[in-house]
């Protein structure tokens, strides 16, 4: 297949200038010095082949050149040194609803914003029914969109939006807004227009829907490319990436939560952990049905007899834990000091389904009511490929009609899924 | 879908160098039609909201231009001749015209900002818009003031057919600087307070309420200032309306030499500044 986008040795540089220089008699002043402006590179180095037909998602933190390489793909903004090279029609899903007009009616915002996301006027009229059924706003199609709900606004934006025909789409999130019902519409969409042939280039921060829908993704770093593959690796390496800027940091991970009602903190104990496999080998993506091991070491600054550990495990950006445990008061006797740490091995049942979520562990003393310290939440990815299930817990419905079974065990679909998670990055090898 | 072989699509390949001048010239070709369909809607949300409509538009260099004369003809003394009404809403016509037009052509791609900064269509489009959406409105004050001037008694003349010629440089005219505005108000803002104090300035430097010379009991211009007045990139559409209106302008060869000259430096300056800026001017919005 034909490469639908290439990139090479792309960067892009913005040029920052301070705030004060805007003013005119600070511009005069600072005409006969060096100019203090200061380069920053939001992309750098970027080699990147898409192929015709591919679905791609692009993954990093805030910040880490994303939208710029958006920008680049879409034709709005040239870069510093390398090449941008696209094949075909480009239509930039990027905002929803930007160049609508208040005062026109949905009518001719549809003409004028079709035309700005690449149709032919003829495209348009063709598509003109479609888009208007698929927005369910017939009835008011010649008001002025500045009457609409915001509901019917999106709706209508997104249907223009989403019957472009184009041959790469680049999309900022994935398309998805309304009611259910209309969510699962623009999926379906999505889905017939990936089946088209079309390159689909997504950004998204939603990961755990983004590899029910790009098997590859890149993960982008301080504008650096640092990894292309599989998008559960890809992932797995977002997370590790954001754990390791969190401890060079020094701090909480902003993504994360902090605990709700915890005990008080006195310190007395420093926590670490590790997040392995059942070989032993450090993992950040498991699939739903594996076992997750967590080690964990304590390094007590005074001494301590028969010490608690208690664990969470929480979903990414919901307020509550999805699992809390600690050991029985008094089940483990022995007193601890500098000198002689704890070492404890937690093995976990990864019941959970696909999404991004934390583990914090933490040592308390024998009472559990003082907490000597814990670890910051780390990240951990989940993914459910091939589990007809969404949520956070697998239940594992086993479901009968008239008492023949309609799902297959759970256990047996999961089978094979753990070695595609485990293995290094590359293609996923479905057959064992 | 629709599928399209390799020979069909379009590639596009950006680098760090500019845009040539040829890829330039046809995006904006190949854009047509966005042009005057966002021209359209410019025009229509303009006056949706407001009952008179276009007569807004019209009505106001209008009475604009009743005010002048009446004030200068018989508060300021001078002429009291009735040529000098229809000369005035003239040259008032072509002056909203322009003045108006570069004003909101030259904040226009930093007031699409958020469509500019998101999709790719050529940005030169922008400046375009108004610029074509106010045609209407000069070609129907224009009309009004021919009718004014024939109430007048000024006479039907065969110039009345170049009034196309006169929409046409008034266009280009405004479209250029409005280009070359729009691109260097991305990069300073100042740009938009510069534009208000040169239209000011250049309102009293063209002949809109005073002539070129003595004719007709206007005043005339001090022949020392004549030069400067003439050189005026506006002067030059004024002269051209008003004679395809009364069938008479003073110094009308030496004012269009001028504003052609100026349209072409304006234009040059255009494309110099397009292909150097186009695909980077975002990163400012």
């Amino acid at each position: 297949m034909a490469n639908s986008v290439e990139l090479h040795g792309v960067g892009k540089r913005y040029t920052q200038t301070h705030q004060s220089s805007d003013l005119f008699y600070k511009k005069l002043l600072a005409l006969g010095r060096r100019r203090s402006r200061n380069p920053l590179w939001a992309l750098s180095d970027i080699d990147l082949e898409i192929e015709q037909g591919e679905t791609i998602g692009i993954i990093g933190r805030n910040g880490s050149g994303k939208t710029t390489l958006l920008r680049l793909l879409s034709g709005v903004s040239a870069p510093t040194t390398g090449r941008v090279r696209v094949v075909g029609r480009v239509a930039p899903l990027i905002g929803i609803g930007v160049g609508f007009n208040n005062e026109l009616t949905g009518r001719e915002n549809v003409e004028v914003n079709g035309r700005l996301l690449g149709m032919t006027p003829a495209e348009i009229r063709a598509n003109f029914d479609a888009i208007v059924d698929f927005s369910e706003i017939e009835q008011f199609i010649d008001t002025p969109v500045k009457f609409y709900s915001s509901g019917m606004f999106l709706r209508l934006a997104f249907a223009v939006a989403i019957h472009t025909t184009p041959e790469v789409f680049v999309l900022d999130e994935i398309l998805a807004v309304g009611d259910l019902a209309f969510q699962l519409k623009c999926m379906a969409r999505m889905r017939e227009i990936q089946a088209s042939g079309t390159t689909i280039v997504i950004v998204t921060h939603n990961l755990h829907t983004l590899d029910r829908i790009a098997p590859r993704a890149v993960l982008l770093s301080h504008g650096k490319l640092v990894y292309d593959g599989p998008t559960e690796q890809a992932i797995g390496r977002m997370h590790e990436v954001m754990q390791q800027e969190t401890r060079d940091r020094g701090g909480r991970d902003d993504l994360m939560l902090q605990e709700g009602n915890a005990p008080t903190y006195l310190g007395g104990a420093e926590v670490v952990l590790d997040l392995v496999d059942t070989t032993g080998v450090r993992q950040r993506t498991f699939a739903t049905g594996d076992q997750l091991v967590i080690r964990m070491d304590v390094m007590f600054e005074r001494e301590v007899t028969d010490p608690i550990l208690g664990l969470m495990v929480a979903p990414v950006g919901l307020g509550s834990p999805a699992y809390t445990t600690f050991t029985d008061k008094g089940a483990y006797r022995g007193t601890h000091g500098p000198g002689r740490p704890l070492n404890a091995e937690i093995t976990l049942n990864v019941r959970l389904l696909a999404g991004g979520y934390t583990v914090t562990v933490a040592a308390y003393e024998s009472d559990g009511d003082v907490m000597l310290g814990s670890t910051t939440p780390e990240s951990f990815y989940v993914s459910s490929v091939g589990v007809l299930a969404g949520g956070f817990v697998n239940l594992e419905a086993e479901i009968a009609i008239d008492g023949r079974p309609v799902t297959a065990p759970p256990r047996e679909r999961l089978a094979g899924r753990s070695d595609i998670a485990n293995s290094d990055p590359g293609p996923a090898d479905p057959t064992p | 879908m629709t599928s399209r072989t390799a020979a069909e699509r379009e590639v596009f390949e950006l680098t760090g160098q500019r845009t040539p001048v040829h890829v330039l010239l046809r995006d904006v070709f190949r854009h047509r039609d966005l042009l005057v369909m966002m021209a359209r809607h410019d025009y229509r949300s303009r006056y949706r909201s407001a009952s008179l409509g276009l007569m807004w538009s019209v009505s106001l260099p209008l009475l604009q231009g009743v005010v002048i004369a009446i004030v200068f003809s018989h508060l300021v003394g001078g002429g009291r001749a009735k040529a000098y009404v229809p000369y005035v809403i003239v040259g008032m016509s072509a002056w909203s015209f322009l003045s108006q037009t570069v004003t909101s052509a030259s904040t226009s791609i930093v007031d699409s900002g958020a469509i500019a900064g998101r999709i790719y269509f050529p940005r030169l489009l922008l400046p375009a818009i108004p610029a074509s959406a106010n045609v209407p409105g000069l070609v129907i004050s224009l009309l009004i003031a021919e009718v004014i001037a024939l109430v007048t008694g000024a006479g039907l003349h065969l110039t009345l057919l170049l009034l196309p010629a006169v929409v046409v440089l008034a266009w280009i005219l405004v479209v250029s600087i409005g280009a070359v505005m729009s691109m260097a108000h991305v990069y300073s803002r100042d740009v938009r307070y510069v534009i208000q104090a040169l239209t000011l300035i250049l309102f009293y430097a063209a002949p809109i309420i005073y002539g070129l010379s003595a004719n007709g009991g206007r005043r005339a211009l001090p022949a020392s200032l004549r030069d400067y007045v003439i050189a005026n990139p506006a002067t030059g559409v004024v002269q051209f309306a008003r004679y395809a209106l009364t069938g008479h302008a003073d110094y009308l060869g030496r004012s269009l030499l001028w504003t052609g000259g100026w349209t072409v430096l304006f234009l040059l300056a255009t494309l110099v500044l397009y292909s150097r800026f186009e695909r980077v001017s975002v990163d400012r919005l």
